[in-house]
C-alpha cells in the first residue's frame, strides 16, 4: 500500500468528522510520514507502522467526542455531554488534579458497535431464510416436475439394489456350477463338464464386479444423497444459533 | 499492561517528554518509546485530550519548507504531572512489595 491509498483510505473511513477534524488528522500523519521520511524510513515501512488505516479510523473515531456529520438525509443528534469516568487509573480523578477532565469517553464507539450488532443479526437472519427459501424451492421444482426429481433418485437406488442381488445370485450360481461341473468331468461328459467350469467361473467373476461395482456406486449415491439433502433442508452448523 | 493504568501513564509520560521544552509529534514518539510502548495512534489521542484539558497548547512552526506542530506544556499540565508524582510513588511502593515477595 503506498502512502496515498493509505491516506485515501482513512480519509473514507472517517469522512463522517467535521472537516476541521479531518484535517488535523490528515496534517497529524501527513508531518509524523514526512519525519520518519526525514529520519531514514521507507514510505513501506512508515505505512506499516501506522498500521491498517480502517483500524485507525476506528480508534480516531471512538476517541472522538462531539458530533458527527449527518449520514445523507439524517438529522445529527447532539451527543449529550457524558460524565467522564476516571480513566487514568490511578492518576485520574484527583483532588489536586488542576486539569478540568470534561472529555466524554464513550463517543462513536457505542454506535459503531451497534451498528456491528445490527449486521450480525441480518446475517443470521440471512441464514435462515436462506435455508426455508432453499426448502421452497425444491418443493417447488418437484411439485411442477410431477416429483420426478425424488422418483429419480428412489429408482436409482432400486437399480442399483437389483443389480446387487443380480450380482450376488451370479457369483452363488458360479460357484455351484463350478463346484457340479467336476461331475460331468469324470463320468465321460469331459467337454461339457469343461465348458461348465469355464461359464460357471465367468459367471462368478462378473457376479464379483458387479457386487463390487454396485457397493462402491451405492457408498458414492449415498453420499450424494447426504449432501443434497444438507444443503437443501438443513442449516449448516456455523449458522445455528 | 493494563489497558486504563497505561492510558494514564501515556500521557504522563507525554507531558514530561515536554515539560523541559516544547516538543513535536515524531521526536515525541521517540523520546518516549523507550519507556513505553507508544505508537502514532494512540498518540494522537491523546495530545487531543491534553490539549482539551489545558494540559498543553499547540503552534504551528515552519521547519524545512514544511509546517509542523509543535506542542508546550501549560502550568496546568505542569501540575498535573506534580500531582501524580504521589502516586507514582505510591506505585513504586507497590512494586517494591510485589518484587520483594519473590
Amino acid at each position: 500500500m503506498t502512502k496515498y491509498e493509505w491516506e485515501h483510505e482513512l480519509k473514507k473511513n472517517i469522512h463522517r468528522l467535521p472537516a476541521d477534524e479531518i484535517a488535523r488528522v490528515l496534517d497529524y500523519y501527513n508531518e509524523m510520514f514526512e519525519d520518519n521520511i526525514e529520519r531514514g524510513k521507507s514510505e513501506r515501512e512508515i505505512i506499516r507502522e501506522f498500521g491498517n488505516p480502517v483500524d485507525v479510523a476506528d480508534k480516531i473515531l471512538s476517541e472522538y467526542d462531539g458530533e458527527l456529520l449527518p449520514i445523507e438525509g439524517d438529522i445529527p443528534v447532539p451527543r449529550p455531554p457524558e460524565d467522564k469516568p476516571a480513566d487514568g487509573g490511578i492518576f485520574d480523578g484527583h483532588d489536586n488534579n488542576k486539569c478540568d477532565d470534561t472529555i466524554a469517553d464513550k463517543s462513536v464507539k457505542d454506535t459503531v458497535e451497534q451498528k456491528k450488532n445490527e449486521q450480525n443479526e441480518y446475517d443470521k437472519l440471512d441464514e435462515v431464510d436462506k435455508r426455508n427459501v432453499k426448502v421452497a424451492l425444491f418443493l417447488v421444482v418437484n411439485f411442477v416436475t410431477g416429483f420426478a426429481f425424488v422418483i429419480v433418485a428412489a429408482v436409482a437406488w432400486i437399480v442399483l439394489a437389483a443389480f446387487t442381488v443380480a450380482g450376488v445370485g451370479m457369483g452363488l450360481g458360479g460357484a455351484y456350477a463350478f463346484i457340479v461341473s467336476f461331475g460331468p468331468m469324470f463320468t465321460g461328459g469331459f467337454g461339457a463338464g469343461l465348458a461348465q467350469l469355464g461359464i460357471s467361473i465367468a459367471l462368478v467373476g462378473l457376479g464379483v464386479i458387479l457386487v463390487v461395482g454396485c457397493v462402491k456406486s451405492i457408498r458414492t449415491y449415498a453420499k450424494v444423497t447426504k449432501t443434497l439433502y444438507n444443503g437443501i433442508f438443513k442449516v449448516s452448523k456455523e449458522e445455528r444459533v | 499492561m493494563d489497558v486504563q493504568l497505561k492510558k494514564g501513564l501515556l500521557e504522563l509520560c507525554v507531558l514530561a517528554s515536554l515539560n523541559k521544552e516544547e516538543s513535536y509529534g515524531y521526536k515525541i514518539i521517540s523520546d518516549i518509546s523507550p519507556y513505553i510502548e507508544i505508537s502514532e495512534s494512540t498518540l494522537y489521542p491523546i495530545l487531543k485530550r491534553l490539549e482539551a484539558t489545558g494540559c498543553l497548547t499547540t503552534r504551528s512552526k515552519e521547519y524545512n519548507g514544511r509546517l509542523r506542530k509543535y506542542y508546550m506544556i501549560t502550568r496546568a499540565g505542569k501540575d498535573r504531572i506534580k500531582s501524580s508524582l504521589n502516586d507514582l510513588d505510591e506505585l513504586k511502593r507497590i512494586y517494591e512489595f510485589i518484587r520483594g515477595a519473590f
